[in-house]
C-alpha cells in the first residue's frame, strides 16, 4: 500500500518519459483496487487507461465526496441509528430512530412529520416521491449506505459496492443523485438550512466524469 | 363517578353539539357555552354547595385544575363533610366569590401549593355547616334531637335507619343562620380522603379528546385573533407593513395594541410591550393574515443586554459593595468567618427558566359595553378581574370570568396579560374574541423563573464542622408582579429568599444578605417558586460542608436539623434507597433535604455517570411529610411530576438572552426531558406525621437538583453549581446533544 | 374541495390547501380533542392518524389528506366503550394537566397494534411526544398494561 502512495507521487514525474513505466503502475494500480474491492464485493472497477485518467478520477471523488460529507447529504445517512439534523449535523431532536425499515420507528415514522414538501408553516422540511407528488418520501438511507465518519476510501467503497449501495450500479448512482426528490432536496432545502453550496449541474458533471474516469477512490492513507 | 360541569354558578350550562352536518362541508364549532334554563332550582346552602330539592347535590370547585387534581380532591372534601354522595354529586368550576379567595393572601387564586393546605379546613368548616343546617331541619320536622341524625350518601338519616334526601330540607335550611361553631369528623371518619386515592374526576374526559381547555372554547359569534408583540424588552413597533392584508381571506381587523402585558402593579423594571393583533375569521386565517404583515421593531434601551452581561450583574453584585439587606441575622457569622483560617466558599447559579406549559396562552373575551365575560384556563381569577376592572373601568362585579381546564399552569397562568388582550380585542370589533397565542409567542413572552445567584461562605472549627455561614443571595423579584397592589417592593421581596432564609438547620452564627435585582426581562413565579433554585443553593452547600468534613451527609445534616420531621424524612428515604445498603458498582447516590409549603421531604437519587458526562438516573426515592396525605394516589402523581420538572431545569432547559429579547423560542432550544429520560424508578414514601397539612405541587420538583448534583460528585468528585447541566456537558443518552458528531 | 374521512365520517372542505390539518379537524369540522402546542411537529399533542399512520397534524398540510382515512382521539374510543389503551390509561390515572394526552394515546394506539409486546425499548422510540407535567412514568406502565390488557381480551 505505501509503495502505491509513493509510486503514484512519482506518477506525473515518469509519465512523460516512459509510457512504459506508465503501464506498469496502471497495472498495478488496477490489482491495488480489485484487491480492496474484491470480487466479494461485487465491484469491479470500470476501466482504467491511465494513471492520470486515475489522478483526475481521484480528484474528482474527492469533489464528489465534498457534496456527500455536506450535512444535506449526512444528516440522512448516518452510520448509526439516529437521523441527524441542522448544520451542524446533531442527533435528531426528541430521539428520533432509523426503525427497522429505515423509515422510522413504529408510530413516529419520518413521514409522521416530514411531509411531501417543505412546511411553510411548521418549518419542517419535505419532499415527494418521484411517482407521487402527494406522498412523502422522507427516510434514511439504509445502514449499509452511512457516510458519517468514512474516510475516502470508505466513502468511495459504500458508494460503489453493490452489496453495501442498495444493489446500485454506477449508473443507477448516477439517476440517483440527478432525480431522487430527497437527494434534490439538498440543494433547494429551504428555511435557514444551507444548501449544498456545489450547484447541482456541476455536482452532476463532476460524478459523471469521475464514473466517467474509472471511479478511482483514494486509498485508506489518503 | 361524579359528573362535571365546566358551567359555573351564572347557570350557565355547557352544551355540547356535535353532527351538525350542513350538506357534508362544515360543521360548526363543538362546544358553545349557552344559557340553560331547564335546570331545577339549585338552592345555594353557601358558596360550595348547592342542592336541587330533587337532592342533586354540586360542590363547586374554587380552585384551578391543571394537573394537580384540585377537581377531584377539593370536593371530595367537602362530599366527605358533608355526607354527600361521591357517585351522584355534580362538580362545577367556580366563579369568582369572596368565599373563595384565600384568606392568607385576600385574594382568589391557584398556585403555591394553596389547594389544599389552606383550604383544607375551611372547606370542612363549610360542609359541616351546611350538613348542620340540614340535620337541623329534618331534627324539627322528626321531633329529634339533632345530634341523633347523621348524614349519608345524601340522605339525612335518624337512628332507626329512616332517611330522607337532602332535597326534602334544603329549602328550609338556607332560612336557618348557618351553626357558630361545628364538630368536625375525624379523620377516621373520612370515606373519601385521608390516605384514599381516589380516581380522578376529569380523566375520563382527558382520554377521549373531549376535556375543555381555554382553547377549545366555542362563543357564539366568535372571532379569532393572533398577535405579534414587540418581542424586546422595552423596545417598540417601529413600523407594520401591511402587504395587502386587508383584502385577505377572513380579514376582520387589524388592531394595535400600546399595551399587550398588562399587570397588577407597575414595578420600575416592567416594560410594557406594544403588539399589533389580527382578527378574523378563524384562527388559521389570522395567522396567514398575520403573518403577511412586516413588522420592524426598534430594539429600545436594552438592546445591549444579553445572558452574559446579565450574568455579570449578578457577579458584580455578589462581589461588589452592594447595599445588602438585611434577611438574617444570627450570632455574628461576619465576624467568624473573617477570623477564621479555615473557610469555604461556593457560588450557585440557576438559570432563567421558561413556565412553557403544553398550552399555549390563550383566552376568550366578550366586552359588552358595561360588563365582561371572559373564559380562560387561569391560575388567576380574581387577578384578571383587577385587571380588567383597572384597565377597562368596569367594576370588577361586572366582569365574569370562567375557568376551563389549564393545559398546565406552573405559576404562568397567575398573570392576567393575555386575557386582557382577549378583552381588548372584543372590545375594538364589538364581538367575542378567541386570541391564541403561538408556542413561540408564549416562550418570548413569559414572565420568566429569573436566574439566581447565591454565595454561601462558612468558617470551620477544628473538628471541621461549620461554625458561622455567611450567604449572600441576588434574585429578581418573582412575586412583583402577581401581587395586587401598585406596591414596589423594596430590600427584600417576600419570596425570593424563600428556602435560605428559613431552612431545616440551625447555625449559632448566620447571616444572609439578599438582593432585588431590577433588570429588563420579566419574572414571576415558576413551579417551586424561591425554593427551587435556593435549595439547590443550600442542599449543595451542605453536601459539600459534609465531604468537606468527611461525613456521611444525611448524619452530617443531622448534627443541624431543628425538628423531627426532618429527622423523619431523612430517615425515611435512607431506609426506602437503600442509602446504608450495598448497591450496584459504579451507582452512586445523593440527597437533598427540603421544608416547603409546611412540607418535609427528602430525596434521594441514584445515578450512574461515565467519563463523558452521560448520565443514567437508576431510582428516585422521595419521603415526603406533608402531615397527612389526604389522596396518595394524587400526590404521588404529583411528586413523579415534580421529578420531571425538576431534572428538566437542572439537566436542560434553560431561557437565554441576547440583543435585549429572548433566545429560545420553541421545544428545540428549550429542551425539556422526554418519556426516554423516565425509565426510572420512582418510589415515593409518605411520612403521615399528622402535622398540619402541607402542599405537595410545588415540593416535589425542589429537592432534585441537588439530590442530582450531590450524586454526581459522590460519582465522579465534580462539584457543579451552574444549572443546567448541560453547561458542563452533562446528559442523559437520550439527549440530542451529547452524541460525538463523528463527520 | 378537499374529501377525506375522519372517523369513519366523509368530509369535503373548501380550507386552503396549505392549512394544516390541524385546524381543519379543530375549526372547521369541530374535534377539538387535537391540541396544537408547539407548531412545529416537536411535541407530538396534535397527532392523529392518516391512513393508520400517526401524522403531527399541525405540520401536515390538508390538501396531503385528499382521499385519507383519518383517525382522532375522538374515532378511537368513547367514555361509555373506551379503546383498551384508553382503559389503561385510567387504570394508570395517567393524565395531569391532560392538555397533551390525545396526542400520547393515538401514539400508543399505534405502537400495541403493530407490536403488541413492546419493550421499554420501543416504547422510548415510538413515544416522543412531550409532556410538561411529566406523566412519561405513567404512559409507560398503561402502554405495558394496555399490553397485558390487549392480551387478556384476546
Amino acid at each position: 500500500m505505501k509503495l502505491l502512495l509513493k509510486s503514484r507521487n512519482i506518477i506525473k514525474q515518469v509519465y512523460s518519459i516512459t509510457p512504459l513505466v506508465l503501464v506498469f503502475v496502471a497495472v498495478l494500480a488496477f490489482n491495488k483496487v480489485r484487491k480492496t474491492n474484491n470480487s466479494e464485493s461485487g465491484y469491479y472497477p470500470i476501466a482504467v487507461k491511465d494513471t492520470t485518467e486515475r489522478e483526475k478520477s481521484i480528484q474528482k471523488f474527492k469533489e464528489v465526496a465534498k457534496v456527500l460529507r455536506h450535512p444535506r447529504c449526512i444528516n440522512c445517512h448516518p452510520s448509526d441509528n439516529y437521523p441527524r439534523q441542522g448544520d451542524d449535523m446533531h442527533k435528531h431532536l426528541f430521539n428520533v430512530q432509523r426503525g427497522n425499515d429505515d423509515r422510522g420507528a413504529i408510530g413516529m415514522k419520518c413521514i409522521s412529520c416530514h411531509g411531501a414538501s417543505n412546511n411553510k408553516y411548521s418549518g419542517v422540511p419535505g419532499a415527494p416521491e418521484p411517482d407521487d407528488p402527494n406522498k412523502s418520501r422522507w427516510h434514511l438511507a439504509p445502514l449499509s449506505m452511512g457516510w458519517m465518519g468514512l474516510n475516502d476510501a470508505e466513502l468511495g467503497e459504500r458508494l460503489l459496492n453493490r452489496e453495501m449501495n442498495g444493489n446500485m450500479s454506477p449508473e443507477d448512482l448516477v439517476k440517483h443523485m440527478e432525480e431522487d426528490p430527497l437527494v434534490l432536496w439538498g440543494w433547494n432545502p429551504g428555511g435557514n438550512r444551507a444548501p449544498i453550496p456545489i450547484p447541482h449541474e456541476e455536482f452532476m458533471k463532476t460524478l459523471k466524469e469521475w464514473i466517467n474516469t474509472g471511479a478511482h477512490v483514494p486509498e485508506d492513507e489518503d | 363517578m361524579a359528573e362535571i360541569r365546566i358551567d359555573n354558578v351564572s347557570r350557565r350550562s355547557f352544551i355540547k353539539t356535535m353532527g351538525l352536518a350542513t350538506g357534508g362541508l362544515l360543521l360548526q364549532g363543538s362546544y358553545v357555552f349557552a344559557s340553560d334554563d331547564k335546570n331545577p332550582q339549585q338552592i345555594s346552602l353557601n358558596a360550595f354547595i348547592r342542592i336541587t330539592p330533587d337532592n342533586k347535590v354540586t360542590l363547586i370547585v374554587h380552585q384551578a385544575e391543571m394537573g394537580q387534581g384540585a377537581q377531584t380532591t377539593l370536593p371530595a372534601i367537602l362530599a366527605d363533610e358533608l355526607g354527600a354522595n361521591w357517585d351522584t354529586v355534580i362538580i362545577e368550576n367556580g366563579l369568582t366569590d369572596p368565599a373563595f379567595k384565600n384568606p392568607k393572601f385576600n385574594l382568589q387564586f391557584t398556585g403555591n401549593a394553596e389547594s389544599i393546605r389552606t383550604f383544607h379546613d375551611i372547606l370542612r368548616n363549610t360542609a359541616a355547616s351546611a350538613r348542620e343546617m340540614l340535620k337541623q331541619v329534618a331534627a324539627k320536622r322528626w321531633q329529634v334531637d339533632s345530634d341523633s341524625l347523621r348524614a349519608e350518601n345524601s340522605y339525612i338519616v335518624n337512628q332507626n335507619g329512616k332517611k330522607a334526601p337532602f332535597g326534602d330540607f334544603v329549602e328550609e335550611a338556607i332560612k336557618l343562620e348557618p351553626p357558630k361553631e361545628v364538630t368536625l369528623k375525624k379523620p377516621s371518619e373520612w370515606k373519601l380522603t385521608g390516605n384514599k386515592s381516589l380516581p380522578r374526576v376529569d380523566v375520563p374526559a382527558k382520554v377521549n379528546g373531549s376535556a375543555v381547555f381555554g382553547i377549545d372554547v366555542e362563543i357564539p359569534k366568535m372571532l379569532h385573533a393572533a398577535i405579534a408583540m414587540c418581542p424586546y424588552f422595552g423596545g417598540s413597533i417601529r413600523e407594520i407593513k401591511e402587504n395587502g392584508v386587508r383584502q385577505m381571506s377572513g380579514f376582520v381587523a387589524l388592531v394595535r395594541m400600546p399595551v399587550v402585558n398588562p399587570i397588577f402593579s407597575n414595578p420600575p423594571e416592567h416594560n410594557k410591550r406594544e403588539g399589533v393583533a389580527i382578527v378574523a375569521d378563524t384562527y388559521w386565517n389570522a395567522r396567514k393574515c398575520l403573518d403577511t404583515l412586516e413588522i420592524s421593531y426598534d430594539k429600545g434601551p436594552n438592546a445591549g443586554m444579553d445572558s452574559e452581561s446579565l450574568r455579570k450583574i449578578y457577579e458584580d453584585t455578589i462581589n461588589g459593595s452592594t447595599k445588602w439587606f438585611e434577611s438574617v441575622k444570627e450570632g455574628d457569622a461576619e465576624a467568624k468567618i473573617k477570623d477564621s483560617k479555615n473557610t469555604i466558599k461556593a457560588e450557585y447559579y440557576s438559570a432563567w427558566q421558561s413556565h412553557a406549559p403544553m398550552e399555549p396562552m390563550n383566552a376568550t373575551a366578550h366586552f359588552k359595553g358595561d360588563t365582561i365575560e371572559v373564559w380562560a384556563p387561569t391560575q388567576g381569577q380574581e387577578m384578571a378581574q383587577i385587571v380588567l376592572a383597572k384597565e377597562f373601568g368596569i367594576p370588577v362585579e361586572k366582569i365574569i370570568v370562567n375557568r376551563t381546564y389549564l393545559g398546565g399552569g406552573f405559576g404562568r397562568r397567575l398573570l392576567a396579560d393575555y386575557i386582557y388582550q382577549a378583552v381588548f380585542l372584543s372590545k375594538e370589533v364589538g364581538l367575542p374574541v378567541k386570541v391564541l397565542w403561538t408556542r413561540e409567542d408564549d416562550m418570548q413572552h413569559d414572565f420568566y423563573r429569573p436566574g439566581t445567584m447565591q454565595e454561601f461562605q462558612a468558617s470551620l472549627n477544628d473538628e471541621g464542622l461549620p461554625e458561622a455561614i455567611y450567604t449572600k443571595l441576588v434574585s429578581p423579584s418573582i412575586l412583583q408582579v402577581v401581587v395586587n397592589a401598585d406596591y414596589v417592593f423594596e430590600g427584600e421581596g417576600p419570596s425570593y429568599p424563600e428556602g435560605i432564609k428559613e431552612t431545616p438547620y440551625h447555625f449559632e452564627n448566620r447571616l444572609l444578605h439578599s438582593y432585588l435585582l431590577r433588570i429588563p426581562p420579566p419574572s414571576s413565579v415558576w413551579r417551586s417558586t424561591g425554593f427551587g433554585t435556593n435549595v439547590f443553593a443550600l442542599e449543595s452547600f451542605m453536601d459539600e460542608l459534609a465531604y468537606k468534613k468527611g461525613e456521611d451527609p444525611i448524619t452530617f445534616r443531622k448534627r443541624y436539623i431543628t425538628d423531627e420531621r426532618s429527622r423523619g424524612v431523612l430517615d425515611a428515604v435512607a431506609k426506602a434507597s437503600g442509602w446504608y445498603t450495598e448497591r450496584k458498582d459504579g451507582h452512586f447516590l445523593g440527597i437533598a433535604l427540603t421544608h416547603s409549603f409546611e412540607t418535609f421531604a427528602a430525596q434521594v437519587i441514584e445515578i450512574s455517570i461515565d467519563d463523558a458526562g452521560i448520565l443514567d438516573i437508576h431510582k428516585i426515592t422521595t419521603a415526603v411529610d406533608c402531615g397527612t396525605v389526604l389522596d396518595p394516589g394524587i400526590a404521588s402523581a404529583s411528586i413523579e411530576s415534580g421529578i420531571v420538572w425538576g431534572l428538566t431545569a437542572a439537566l436542560t432547559s434553560e431561557i437565554n438572552f441576547k440583543e435585549g429579547r429572548t433566545v429560545e423560542s420553541n421545544f428545540h432550544d428549550f429542551k425539556i426531558l422526554g418519556l426516554p429520560e423516565f425509565d426510572i424508578d420512582i418510589e415515593t414514601v409518605f411520612v403521615n406525621s399528622g402535622a398540619k397539612i402541607g402542599g405537595v405541587a410545588e415540593s416535589g420538583p425542589i429537592p432534585v437538583a441537588p439530590a442530582l448534583c450531590n450524586a454526581i460528585f459522590a460519582a465522579s468528585g465534580k462539584r457543579y453549581r451552574t444549572l443546567p447541566l448541560k453547561k458542563h456537558n452533562i446528559y442523559t443518552r437520550y439527549a440530542s446533544d451529547y452524541v460525538v458528531r463523528n463527520n | 374541495m378537499i374529501e377525506f374521512k375522519v372517523n369513519g365520517k366523509s368530509y369535503s372542505v373548501d380550507d386552503d390547501p396549505d392549512t394544516p390539518l390541524l385546524w381543519v379537524l379543530r375549526d372547521s369540522i369541530g374535534l377539538k380533542g387535537t391540541k396544537f402546542s408547539c407548531g412545529r411537529s416537536f411535541c407530538g399533542a396534535c397527532s392523529i392518524h392518516v391512513d393508520n399512520e400517526v401524522v403531527r397534524s399541525c405540520s401536515f398540510p390538508v390538501k396531503y389528506a385528499e382521499g385519507k382515512s383519518i383517525t382522532t382521539i375522538e374515532g378511537i374510543g368513547t367514555e361509555e366503550k373506551p379503546h383498551v389503551v384508553q382503559k389503561a390509561w385510567i387504570e394508570e390515572q395517567v393524565p395531569q394537566c391532560g392538555y397533551c394526552q390525545s396526542g400520547f394515546i393515538m401514539s400508543a394506539v399505534r405502537l400495541l397494534d403493530i407490536n403488541p409486546n413492546p419493550t421499554d425499548e420501543d416504547i422510548n422510540n415510538s413515544i416522543t411526544n412531550l409532556c410538561r407535567c411529566g406523566t412519561y412514568y405513567r404512559v409507560r406502565k398503561a402502554i405495558h398494561l394496555a399490553s397485558e390488557m390487549k392480551k387478556q381480551s384476546e
